[in-house]
């Protein structure tokens, strides 16, 4: 009995430990990309014709690019524009989402329809041909990218918030509270809202790891930001034209969006046994 | 687990998006090219990253591609050094200011068979114009007439630059009599016939055995189109193309000290010409045009950001040719000299952000470039760098070339940057008239300098070569006095080839590439 009690508990203990670890390893990145004006050595922009393609140096600790410019600090400030642009966006859509889908699956009806209609239309499409495609017809620019990204991502809360819904809306508790003449939003609030949160915040962690690829591979495609602003996937089409000469300045990007990608993933998928979800 | 792996997975595929997502489409057409030379016996590869739409010479730069491709000739070409030489005609005389007689070469004939005559030369000029007003833009011609050899054209003005224009491939000859699809089968004089063209894929050619020239020494070619730069690289490389044409600059580092490979490389007239939007108040004022000419460091943009891919240009024609700008008096780069000339006109940094401000609006301009040059995006980054520490506030946008054409026809720009042959014809002419002359078709900014439009006049109908180049200088220094255009550089024109090929000398007009001469030692 005691054996089985220890077996159990302790890889639960273990995964606490890593799902810690994790969680440390996020705050450091947030704090990364919230002071990179302060810890950053140079300015990512101020480009140096004379030492342009160096190695790892004193001045420039991850070397510089083709313009001479300061690879490090460079990465520091896009980890804060892929870093906050894909919470933000996560945000939005969670929000959004989580919204639709509630009041589709908590009323019914008409409304449900609808909003299931076009959840459904929405998805049919392949979703990054679907953000090229709304990206180029507004225009390049972080915040079309933003919009570009909400607009397809919101459908994934509305649907898994409008399932959860469903299974919980005929429970007796929620009859419970509707006989003792609780209103509708109240019920929303205070009994539906609270069950569904842990899944959708899972699905919403691992979902920041997607965007801040989908963001990296629309300025890839040279249609996420401005040139003069620093993002990781502009970074690597840069350095594109340098991947036989000098790698480093297509790896370095790659690497950085690689590790957060990562982090992310695996934050959420601990986050996930936490929780005990399935 | 599943999806923790698939992101990741996802990131390394974006890291290797430009060896996987370009690599493996373009193998396709270059490995049955490959196939190709090794049945032939002697046949090359040639790869390019841009293409024609269709072989017909006669629409848009078709023509630039069927002259590179040995299908079709002109009755002058351009020699090394940008001169005119008879090529199909015998030769070319003035008789009178607006009337030329133009002697054909004897012998020539079309890959049908049928022999080259004056009465072919009016009908195939007569069928291009029709469908491509640019051939006229250069000729002016008003009637010609046909005798035997003898092909004599009126123009409607003198035209001094009339040998220079009969070199633009767009006037190359063709049968149109021929009844075959221009499209694919264009009927050319040139050493080689197409035999099939993929859009935008492979295009391949095989030795027409009567050339007027003699037996050219290939047997066949391929031309293969490759848009990235870097796939480009590693079909040479990888054995793939045996000749490759604009690699970027950066690359040709992979082949200068390797002896499997030869780096040829000769000086265009395509320029990095900044347009300067005159209907932008700002940039009415001089002082800021000056300033912004001055936050350009030419030297190094060409040695360090493009490798010396490019020469810098004192003025706006290459300093090379013998109307450039060698010895006029330009623009050195000197960002604080340039803020202090900007301070002095009265601009001030009132908020403290660096960027100077007159009457409560800040120094602030947009400027736009595109990607398939990959000089010019890098270039706008070192610029917009610059003119911050002069006190100007540059926003660069980097967009397709199809969008940049229509803020052309919109005027819809502060400032554009673009690549421009400037002299395609080897003559100064060509570019005076259509950019730098009130209401030149493509004085895209307005520029307007009645001193320079006199001038412009001036050389439309100067005859004397030596004038010609005196009024072009003239003209330059005036326009560098009034910063009304800005040429940061000319790109060269290179080409790696496999060490073994012999006849492929690099032009830098971007004109000719395959000839009776090339082949495999």
């Amino acid at each position: 009995m005691r054996m089985d009690r220890l077996l159990q508990r302790k890889p639960r203990k273990r995964r606490q430990i890593t799902l810690y670890i994790l969680l440390a390893l996020l705050i450091m990145l947030f704090l990364i990309a919230a002071l990179a004006p302060v810890i950053a050595p140079n300015d990512p922009n101020e480009t140096n014709l004379a030492s342009q393609l160096q190695g790892p140096s004193a001045q420039y600790p991850l070397g510089t690019d083709s313009l001479g410019r300061c690879m490090f600090s460079r990465i520091l400030y896009g980890a804060a524009t892929s870093l906050f642009s894909s919470v933000g966006i996560t945000a939005a859509v969670f929000a959004g989402g989580t919204i639709l889908g509630t009041v589709a699956g908590y009323f019914g009806g008409i409304l449900d329809t609808v909003i299931t209609k076009i959840t459904t239309v929405v998805q049919a499409f392949p979703r990054l041909i679907l953000a090229i495609a709304i990206a180029g017809v507004l225009g390049i620019g972080l915040g079309n990218t933003i919009l570009a990204l909400c607009l397809i991502y919101w459908t994934e809360y509305a649907r898994l918030s409008r399932s959860l819904v469903l299974s919980l809306k005929n429970r007796t508790y929620i009859q419970a509270a509707r006989v003792c003449g609780e209103s509708h939003f109240s019920i929303l609030v205070r009994h539906i809202l609270p069950n569904i949160f842990p899944s959708l915040l899972v699905t919403a962690t691992l979902d920041i790891g997607a965007m801040i690829m989908e963001i990296s591979a629309l300025s890839y495609l040279g249609l996420g930001v401005e040139a003069d602003m620093v993002e990781w996937g502009a970074m690597m089409s840069a350095g594109r034209n340098y991947l036989q000469t000098n790698p480093w300045l297509i790896f370095i990007p790659g690497a950085a969006i690689f590790l957060t990608v990562i982090i992310f993933n695996l934050f959420g998928d601990k986050l996930r046994d936490a929780l005990d979800l399935q | 687990m599943v999806k923790k792996i698939l992101p990741a997975g996802m990131a390394v595929l974006v890291a290797a998006g430009a060896l996987a997502g370009c690599g493996t489409s373009e193998t396709q057409g270059t490995a049955s090219g490959a196939q190709n030379a090794s049945a032939g016996g002697t046949s090359l590869v040639f790869a390019d990253t841009q293409a024609p739409t269709s072989l017909d010479p006669t629409v848009s730069w078709n023509s630039w591609y069927t002259s590179r491709y040995g299908i079709t000739e002109t009755l002058y070409k351009l020699n090394m050094d940008l001169t005119p030489e008879p090529w199909l005609a015998e030769s070319a005389e003035a008789v009178d200011g607006t009337t030329w007689r133009i002697t054909l070469r004897d012998g020539v004939t079309f890959h049908n068979g049928k022999a080259l005559d004056a009465q072919a030369v009016i009908d195939s000029w007569n069928y291009t114009i029709e469908r491509n007003p640019r051939l006229n833009d250069l000729l002016f011609i008003d009637s010609m007439s046909a005798d035997g050899l003898v092909l004599t054209v009126t123009t409607t003005k003198e035209v001094p630059a009339f040998t220079a224009a009969l070199c633009e491939p767009l006037g190359g000859i063709i049968d149109v009599n021929a009844g075959t699809d221009l499209a694919t089968q264009p009927v050319g004089t040139g050493p080689f016939i197409p035999e099939s063209y993929e859009v935008k894929k492979q295009c391949v050619v095989r030795r027409y055995e009567n050339y007027w020239g003699g037996l050219p020494k290939l047997e066949s070619a391929t031309f293969n189109i490759i848009a990235d730069g870097s796939a480009l690289a590693m079909a040479q490389q990888s054995g793939e193309s045996n000749v490759s044409l604009t690699i970027p600059s950066n690359q040709l580092s992979l082949f200068e000290n390797d002896p499997q490979y030869v780096v040829d490389g000769a000086t265009g007239s395509r320029g990095q010409v900044v347009f300067l939007n005159f209907q932008n108040e700002w940039l009415q004022d001089v002082q800021v045009r000056k300033a912004l000419s001055m936050c350009i460091d030419k030297e190094n943009y060409a040695s360090a950001i493009n490798q010396d891919a490019s020469d810098p240009a004192t003025g706006l024609y290459p300093d090379f040719a013998p109307y450039g700008g060698a010895d006029l008096q330009g623009y050195t780069f000197d960002t604080a000299a340039a803020r202090q000339l900007l301070v002095d006109a009265g601009y001030t940094d009132t908020d403290g952000d660096g960027i100077l401000e007159k009457d409560g609006r800040a120094l602030e301009l947009t400027l736009y470039t595109y990607p398939t040059k990959s000089e010019l995006p890098l270039f706008g980054e070192a610029w917009v760098d610059a003119a911050r520490e002069a006190g100007i506030s540059l926003n660069l946008q980097t967009e397709a070339y199809d969008a940049i054409i229509e803020r052309q026809r919109t005027k819809d720009f502060d400032l554009m940057l673009v690549s421009f042959t400037m002299c395609p014809t080897g003559d100064p002419q060509y570019f005076a008239d259509i950019a730098f002359k009130t209401g030149g078709s493509s004085n895209y900014g307005g520029y307007s300098n009645a001193q320079v439009d006199a001038l412009i006049e001036q050389l439309d109908s100067e005859f004397d070569t030596q004038t010609r180049y005196d009024l072009a200088k003239q003209i330059q220094q005036l326009i560098l006095d009034d910063a009304g255009f800005i040429v940061i550089g000319h790109a060269k024109f290179t080409n790696v080839l496999d060490a073994n090929i012999t006849g492929c000398e690099t032009n830098p007009s971007e004109y000719y590439l395959l000839t009776a001469e090339t082949a495999v030692e």
